[in-house]
């Protein structure tokens, strides 16, 4: 394989596949906007944002996380797809907007956003969204199953049950005690912090490999390694903490001290998964052509280490809870493993785990690209699924599916195409410049 | 009439796997290839089939992860039941850690004892060397003189091209020269596993 073979190929972007993704983002938009506008549609409007946001993010800090790990190992493998993941953390600033879109319905999503003490709620009055003391949202002092508390859903509550929750949710110890983190104002720098750090070094990381392309000078390389040391300890602490922000944070009473773990190997399964999909996709269309079996045997292997270590945690998170049988623990189990959820938990371990383990078990498979694409969208529906298990049974106590989650979900998803796609479209399809270059061409088992 | 082999010596583990592939494609029997190290490639490259290790890997781990699900659920519902934490006598996460680790400790005994068993390795055993340098620098490979054709000599011209060091010939009974030398055997190519 010659040098100039690898050399100044972009990826032409197709005009159907812009317009496709303008599509769903239109979709995405009319069906929030639709379901904000119904009767006591809001929570689920922004939920189903939530789910979206955090999906994306995974994918995108994803892009960066794998960057980092590659250069960190020196790894000379995987330089040959490194220019997926780098366009994968194009869709990092998208997630400044579904960002703000969450910060927005921060009184529908966090009950511990809510006013909580009488002079507070005096304080707050006029305040965004929370329309006085009649929120979707009640807060019990001690955590309740979301099944007994969504009568409060249905706003049918009376003059004295208001009442009464008001009282209950000023006198709430738990979330007075985890108020110093649960904050508005901490949120939303936390919120600030987290973007700058993410969005910054990931350009960083892409910005020198980019201008490796034109000196080929081996300081790039050495420079990222740098970047990658600097991200990656960051990246460990300030992705724990928002998914413990954006996600545990849904309820507020519950805990859960291996949360960041579970939502990083979420996170490393589906951008796994996703770099695998556009390196089929770009290779079915004839780009890529240097990328073989060897180097799908290497992230079919990672893909199926990570779905295990995905199994790992969750298994872990549950037996421990299901193990100690404690009520403030055990009750966000008790909707998802003997309420309404439990066929969906099971689904879940289903697609994350059970099938790509069997999928990508064999040599071969791992080798098959269209076996690798199959357990790949596999792993991406399942991801959301897992997103969703974490969610929605906060708000409801039987799942709610149709046209709201697949249109906001195709929003979300047309973002991510449209941003990586643009810029796969902008530069070359391999990191030309990159000292590990032939080693990656000439990758074998 | 004892067999003769053509033993080629090289120094790079390119000129190696060139020298192997071009002997296939012209249609010389491969007897084996003596390597310091696992040659990525090699296996390809000698038209070995895939190894099957993998399988008794699988199957050992599936005997494990069985047994233990089977063995905990038989100890703590008929043979001696008692009731912990509450929880039913059949509670089957309680027995995941444990069936996790009894797969991963079948699979991984029963993948070593079935290697030993089809290497022929067994503690004790006196290592044979084809040369002793083929455990440290040199890369060996071993054709099957099966024609009058087949020389040393007339694949000199063959081996040239890879900048073979050394051609010979030698007999069955003298392939294998065992040395009292300590250290490990020579790599067997067609042992190598892979995941």
């Amino acid at each position: 394989m010659s040098d100039a073979h690898v050399e100044n190929v972009t990826y032409k972007t197709s005009p159907r596949m812009k317009n496709a993704a303008i599509a769903m983002i239109v979709i995405g938009a009319i069906t929030f906007l639709w379901q904000y506008f119904q009767e006591a549609g809001e929570l689920r409007a922004f939920a189903n944002v939530l789910v979206s946001h955090f999906y994306l993010l995974t994918l995108a800090l994803g892009g960066a996380f794998w960057i980092a790990l590659q250069y960190v190992a020196g790894a000379g493998w995987s330089v040959v797809v490194r220019r997926i993941p780098e366009a994968m953390t194009k869709a990092l600033p998208i997630t400044i907007v579904t960002t703000i879109v969450v910060v927005l319905g921060m009184s529908y999503l966090y009950s511990w956003s809510l006013p909580r003490h009488p002079s507070e709620a005096a304080h707050e009055e006029g305040g965004a969204a929370t329309e006085g003391g009649s929120s979707p949202l009640m807060v019990s002092p001690v955590y309740s199953a979301p099944a007994h508390k969504s009568e409060a859903h249905e706003k049918t509550g009376s003059a004295e049950g208001e009442e009464s929750a008001d009282e209950l949710r000023a006198a709430d110890e738990i979330l007075d005690s985890k108020s110093w983190w649960l904050s508005k104002n901490f949120f939303y720098v936390r919120m600030v912090l987290y973007l700058l750090i993410w969005i910054g070094l990931a350009n960083l990381l892409v910005k020198n490999s980019r201008k490796q392309d034109m000196d080929k000078n081996v300081s790039h390389t050495k420079a990222n390694l740098k970047v990658s040391s600097i991200f990656l300890p960051l990246f460990g602490l300030s992705f724990s903490a928002a998914s413990v922000d954006f996600i545990m944070s849904v309820e507020p009473h519950w805990f859960s001290t291996i949360f960041g773990v579970y939502c990083f190997a979420g996170l490393f399964v589906s951008s796994l998964a996703m770099i695998t999909m556009i390196t089929i996709l770009l290779k079915r269309r004839g780009y890529l052509t240097f990328v073989n079996e060897e180097h799908f045997q290497d992230l079919g292997k990672l893909m199926f280490g990570m779905s295990t270590f995905w199994a790992y945690i969750w298994f872990s998170q549950f037996m421990l809870i299901w193990y100690s049988n404690m009520p403030e623990e055990v009750g966000y189990y008790e909707v998802r493993f003997n309420g309404e959820y439990r066929f969906l938990f099971f689904l879940n371990v289903g697609v994350n785990w059970v099938l790509p383990f069997f999928a990508l078990l064999p040599r071969p498979n791992k080798r098959n690209m269209n076996i690798m694409f199959a357990t790949s969208a596999v792993i991406l529906v399942g991801h959301w699924l897992d997103l969703y298990l974490m969610v929605f049974p906060a708000y409801y106590s039987a799942p709610v599916f149709g046209w709201t989650e697949i249109g906001i979900f195709l929003g979300a998803i047309g973002m991510f195409v449209l941003a990586t796609f643009t810029y796969l479209g902008k530069a070359n399809l391999v990191p030309s410049g990159d000292p590990y270059l032939q080693e990656s061409l000439h990758h074998h088992q | 009439m004892s067999q003769t082999y053509v033993v080629a010596y090289f120094e790079h583990e390119d000129d190696i796997l060139g020298a192997t592939r071009k002997s296939r494609e012209s249609g010389h029997t491969i007897v084996d290839v003596f390597t310091p190290y696992a040659v990525h490639g090699m296996d390809e490259a000698m038209g070995l089939r895939f190894s099957r290790m993998t399988w008794v890997c699988f199957i050992f781990g599936m005997l494990g992860a069985l047994g233990a699900v089977f063995g905990q659920m038989y100890i703590t519902m008929v043979d001696w039941p008692a009731v912990i934490g509450g929880k039913p006598l059949n509670s089957l996460p309680a027995y995941i850690p444990i069936t996790f680790e009894c797969a991963v400790l079948f699979g991984g005994l029963g993948s070593i004892v079935v290697l030993f068993a089809r290497s022929k390795l067994f503690p004790f055993k006196k290592p044979d060397f084809l040369l002793p340098s083929v455990t440290n620098d040199k890369f060996a490979l071993v054709l099957k003189a099966d024609s009058a054709t087949i020389t040393a000599k007339d694949l000199q011209p063959f081996f040239a091209d890879f900048g073979a060091t050394h051609i010979e010939e030698r007999l069955e009974d003298t392939l294998t020269v065992a040395e009292g030398a300590p250290g490990s055997g020579p790599v067997h190519q067609t042992e190598t596993t892979h995941h």
